[in-house]
């Protein structure tokens, strides 16, 4: 299944946070790599959401099994002063209607001490187009 | 106290679908014998026209690294398997993360995705979230 182009779904942390996600990924053989742009909340007005504010976009690499569609992906996020490695594994499924396909797992971080306080947690994606 | 008595409790939290829907999650799970776990689960989705809710029976297990749970609706012949890892979070709460297969007889506006939840955090931040879309 092909992996490449622009996804974008969001994240729920279990610390009880969620967060916007794009990402843009190519793969080539079992190689995947692209940016990874993480939003956050940018303010409620009252009750109303007024949009997501951009925190990041960087690199990040990772592996696809095509046996049963399964990617792993590996980040670096730099939002605090201290960057904190994050590895999503997911699988890729036929999202039909909705979008064409999502990507759908969790993820884990390594250095729970950051200042975002992110726990790890689950992220689904769509691919649109 | 071991990992399976520690999985007992009401665990909130919320999912996302593949086919694009957001809602609230609670499970009430309660250990049995050799890391079975049962209970009972609700999910509500907020909409603009309308809001989805579903309950119905929770049947299970432990796992070495999280947890096996096969949902089943009350009134819809759903069934939703899902696959989740258990987190220790810094506050002294237990975190969930899941996804979610669903296999339906009939229409089921649930399709598949992910359930992130937690249970005894400090700071009850998924009441915040309930809140938020019982303005919708």
């Amino acid at each position: 299944m092909n992996l490449s182009g622009n996804w974008e779904g969001k994240l729920l942390d279990t610390s009880g946070s969620a967060a916007r996600v794009t990402t843009s990924l190519k793969l080539l053989k079992n190689r995947v790599t692209g940016d990874f742009s993480v939003y956050f909340e940018s303010a409620r007005d009252g009750c109303d959401f007024t949009g997501w504010k951009l925190a990041q976009t960087a690199p990040m690499s990772g592996t696809y099994t095509a046996r049963g569609d399964k990617l792993r992906l590996k980040y670096k996020l730099e939002i605090g002063s201290k960057p904190v490695d994050v590895v999503f594994q997911a699988r890729i499924i036929n999202a039909d209607p909705h979008a064409r396909r999502a990507l759908v797992g969790s993820y884990t971080v390594t250095d729970k001490e950051q200042e975002i306080g992110f726990e790890g947690g689950v992220c689904l994606l769509w691919l649109y187009r | 106290m071991s990992t399976i008595t520690r999985l007992s409790g009401i665990w909130r939290g919320r999912l996302i679908d593949i086919q694009g829907l957001e809602g609230d999650v609670e499970l009430n799970l309660k250990s049995g014998d050799n890391g079975q776990l049962h209970g009972t689960f609700s999910v509500e989705i907020g909409g603009h026209h309308a809001t989805l809710r579903q309950h119905g029976s929770v049947q299970g297990k432990s796992t070495e690294r999280g947890l096996r749970l096969a949902l089943v609706g009350d009134e819809r012949p759903v069934k939703i398997g899902l696959t989740g890892n258990i987190l220790q979070l810094r506050d002294g709460g237990m975190g969930l993360s899941a996804t979610y297969e669903v296999s339906a007889k009939g229409f089921s506006p649930l399709q598949g995705g992910v359930v992130c939840a937690s249970k005894g955090q400090k700071v009850e931040v998924e009441l915040v979230s309930k809140r938020e879309v019982s303005y919708v």
